[in-house]
């Protein structure tokens, strides 16, 4: 034991002796080099700026480099713009620069001509790391569109498939189309393929728009070929266009690859929106049936919450509560922004995707991007209202029309509401109404033949309904959802009309799924005169004698034009050429001739209105159109009118092969040339036309 | 319901009025209701044989494609609706065929007409509309063939 604690001991000796003399020789040695300072460089300021195409942002972009957390002077940081995929970027005023004492180096950089969001990266010298800048080049003049209607399917026909589209186009200050942006959906394989995220591109090259200043009458060509070729021809789409005003058009898809109506509206603002809205939309479900949703909803910071129905095929919820987050724009300078978490009800909550462009602070256009439903529609603000109740309706115009997919009815009407109080949240109606469900007219003007009851909470601001219709058709119980009462929902843009408000409505019977909207009603001219004015008009029409594919049985045609009244006379015109637009891909005109017809007559005399201001033409002067191209024939129309007031005026067809809702709304005694154009190079594809066989 | 064949002998008169007994007694018909709601508490089965087959509406006839088919009562304007001649998974029939319908009698413009919800022929059921009178166009047909449901 001892000898074993002798020789541990000595082990620890020439131990501790072998680190003393190891440990000298260390300290005496050359010490490492230190580590390598840590650069790092950021995007300290100028990110998230938006210009004018052709305008220097207003605060220069700095990036900061510093060295193990200290400012770096010395440093030379280069500047590289990412430019998007339209071709968007800025030049920058030096690709390099040097960091200065507090370790900034900073760069202008002017927007080049082509709109849209995009990156700047900042690299230094000595490390790898990469700061960015995120920046958007915007144009002068932002226009917002949407349509809604049918499409010539190849993957599902022959016959016609819904389908919708939102976009924004950029304009130059004299009418350029400088880019754009816009989501289009049938649910059924065109679906813009960079959805959600990516919507289609619409460049410069091959994008158009020419309007004839004194008419309005004009054509918009869209290039989207590049991001999405499937859609119109081979990636080229036209529509034309009627300006009512300025900042203000009717718009129908003009092609012969689908046919549509929807509005095209100036935008005024692109950024966020808040505050409370009403809503429709209108597609199909995951099911690929008929559907449709209406309600209300607050938006508060990006957090959406309200009340909503839906009619899905005849299966009716209402009440649904809404949950949902508003995106916002980010980077977009479209003012496209996205909406998560709003569902289908009546398909076990399932998602579904939306994306709105927006108009001004209280109008969007929402469209549903899922691949497997689509929809389109719209959000109308409440304004600063903290209530509404019955007083919201006292003398007002409705109209309706079903779903493109559906297409069964259509109607308008006028509604005098009774009974009705502040504070007080129900009230009666009576009125006059027409309604043509699948070319069976269920109603035809009898005065006093409409009436029902409705309500508002007084819980959800604006949320309402309208029940016990009689007289109506088969129209006995609509949701309706209070706008703010100075918003025009058919131009929004122009606040000086006189039929502003009032709110939407959605069918909810089991038959159809309606969307439309209830306007206030002016005073009436008993002898027509409020007519004698110049209007740009349109309509939505469905047909069963369609005769294209072959065996089709008939669906959807559309038109614009600009026609004047005169003493109840209906001209279209302007006393020059004829001009209206009728897009028929489906052969409603010509059997087995689907075209796109230009300046085709419409004429018409009207008889004095009724106490309802509803007109009617009667059979010696009906509501001709045509001839529908050449040698095509003259279809006379059973047409009524219903009149808001002068400036707006609405029209159903009701016959037994159709019926259509349109609009004539009164034009601007100013020039029409806000969007004065040049027309853009046209791309090879514009010549062709898409047809499926 | 509208009779126009003629018939030549005792058994098929007494067939005849068998017929026009089952339409009334089982059949309501709804004759006096004009509204495009389809209610599916009337909807009954009827058996026929086409007689010829309608891809778009004669004068008169609601909109879409119709069957006209003869049934022990008498003779039948069968609505298909639009899709149902139309696209994939298009129901096929041809005169002569025997067929089965459900479906809905309604008046529609003072003319009767069986709403179809679906059709029975050759072993298989197409579906015409949903439960509502919807009509179910050829992108539902597939779509619900991929889910593996039945509209």
């Amino acid at each position: 034991m001892n000898r074993n604690f002798t020789s541990i001991l000595a082990l620890i000796l020439v131990g501790l002796a072998f680190g003393f003399l190891t440990g000298c020789s260390s300290s005496s040695s050359t010490p490492p080099p230190p580590p390598p300072p840590t650069l790092a460089i950021t995007a300290t300021s100028g990110s998230g700026q938006k210009a004018n195409v052709g305008d220097a942002f207003a605060n220069m972009l700095v990036a900061t480099v510093t060295s193990n957390g200290t400012a770096a002077s010395g440093v030379t940081v280069t500047f590289t713009p990412v430019p998007g995929p339209a071709g968007q970027s800025c030049t920058p005023s030096a690709t390099t620069a040097t960091t200065a004492s507090d370790g900034t180096a900073s760069i202008t950089c002017t927007a080049n001509s082509t709109p849209g969001a995009y990156s700047v990266t900042a690299t230094a010298t000595g490390t790898t790391e990469t700061a960015s800048f995120t920046e958007g080049n915007t144009a002068p003049r932002v226009f917002v569109f949407y349509v809604n209607g049918l499409e010539n399917s190849p993957a599902y026909g022959p016959g016609p498939v819904y389908y919708g589209i939102a976009g924004a186009v950029g304009f130059d200050s004299n009418g350029n189309i400088l880019g754009g942006e816009q989501d289009y959906n049938d649910g059924s394989g065109f679906t813009s393929p960079g959805e959600p995220a990516n919507p289609d591109v619409i460049t410069a090259a091959g994008s158009s728009m020419t309007v004839n200043s004194t008419t309005g009458t004009g054509t918009l060509v869209l290039n989207v070929s590049a991001s999405d070729p499937n859609v119109g021809v081979k990636g080229i789409e036209k529509f034309a266009v009627q300006f009512v005003n300025a900042n203000h058009a009717l718009i129908m898809q003009f092609d012969g690859s689908a046919t549509s109506s929807g509005s095209f509206d100036l935008q005024t603002a692109s950024s966020s929106v808040g505050g409370n809205f009403a809503f429709t939309l209108s597609g199909v479900d995951l099911n690929v049936l008929p559907v449709a949703y209406g309600g209300v909803f607050s938006n508060a910071s990006g957090a959406i919450h309200g009340t909503y129905d839906e009619n899905d095929s005849g299966k009716v919820l209402t009440g649904n509560t809404l949950s949902a987050t508003d995106n916002g724009v980010g980077a977009d300078v479209y003012g496209r922004g996205s909406i998560t978490g709003f569902t289908d009800p009546n398909n076990g909550n399932a998602p579904i995707s939306l994306v709105y462009y927006i108009v001004g602070a209280e109008v969007l256009r929402i469209i549903d991007v899922d691949y497997v439903d689509a929809m389109a529609g719209s959000a109308y603000g409440q304004g600063n209202a903290t209530s509404f109740d019955s007083t919201v309706l006292s003398k007002d115009v409705f109209t309706i029309l079903d779903n493109t997919e559906d297409e069964l009815v259509a109607a308008a009407g006028q509604l005098v509401a009774a009974n009705t109080a502040v504070g007080k949240y129900d009230a009666t109606f009576t009125g006059e109404g027409d309604d043509d469900e699948g070319g069976a007219v269920l109603a035809a003007g009898t005065p006093g033949g409409v009436a029902g009851n409705y309500s508002f909470s007084n819980t959800v601001l604006g949320y309402g309904s309208m029940t016990g219709i009689t007289g109506l058709g088969s129209i006995h119980t609509l949701g309706l959802y209070a706008t703010d009462p100075t918003l025009n929902l058919l131009d929004p843009n122009n606040t000086t009309a006189t039929n502003l408000g009032a709110a939407l409505v959605l069918g909810l019977d089991d038959f159809a799924q309606p969307t439309g909207v209830v306007v206030p009603q002016g005073s009436i001219a008993s002898d027509g005169s409020d007519l004698d004015r110049s209007y740009g008009f349109g309509a939505q029409a469905y047909v069963d004698n369609g005769s294209w594919p072959t065996g089709n049985v008939g669906w959807e045609y559309d038109f614009v034009g600009q026609a004047t009244f005169a003493s109840l006379a209906f001209t279209t015109g302007n006393g020059g050429p004829t001009l209206v637009d009728i897009s028929d891909p489906f052969s409603s005109f010509k059997s087995q001739t689907p075209d796109e017809y230009t300046a085709v007559p419409m004429t018409g005399t009207a008889a004095a209105p009724d106490a309802a201001g509803r007109y009617t033409f009667p059979s010696a002067t009906p509501f001709a159109v045509g001839p529908v191209g050449a040698s095509g024939p003259t279809v006379d129309f059973t047409v009524v009118m219903y009149e808001a007031g002068p400036g707006l005026v609405f029209s159903l067809e009701e016959d037994t092969f159709s019926e259509w809702l349109g609009t004539f709304q009164e034009m601007s005694a100013g020039p029409l040339n806000a969007m004065r154009v040049k027309r853009g190079p046209l791309v090879k594809s514009q010549a062709k036309r898409k047809r499926y066989q | 319901m509208r009779h126009s064949r003629r018939m030549s002998s005792t058994p098929l008169i007494a067939g005849l009025l068998t017929g026009l007994l089952f339409a009334i007694l089982v059949v309501p018909l709804n004759a006096e209701d004009s509204d495009s709601r389809y209610d599916v508490s009337k909807e009954v089965t009827l058996t026929g044989t086409v007689s010829s087959v309608l891809h778009k509406p004669a004068p008169g006839m609601i909109w879409g494609s119709h069957l006209i088919v003869e049934t022990v009562s008498g003779r039948l304007d069968a609505s298909l609706g639009r899709f149902g001649l139309e696209g994939k998974g298009a129901l096929s029939v041809t005169p002569g065929q025997q067929i089965e319908l459900t479906g809905v009698m309604k008046t529609v413009r003072d003319k009767e007409v069986f709403e179809v919800r679906s059709v029975k022929a050759n072993g298989q059921t197409h579906t015409m509309r949903n439960e509502h009178g919807i009509e179910v166009s050829p992108q539902a047909r597939e779509r619900a063939a991929e889910k593996g449901v039945t509209l």
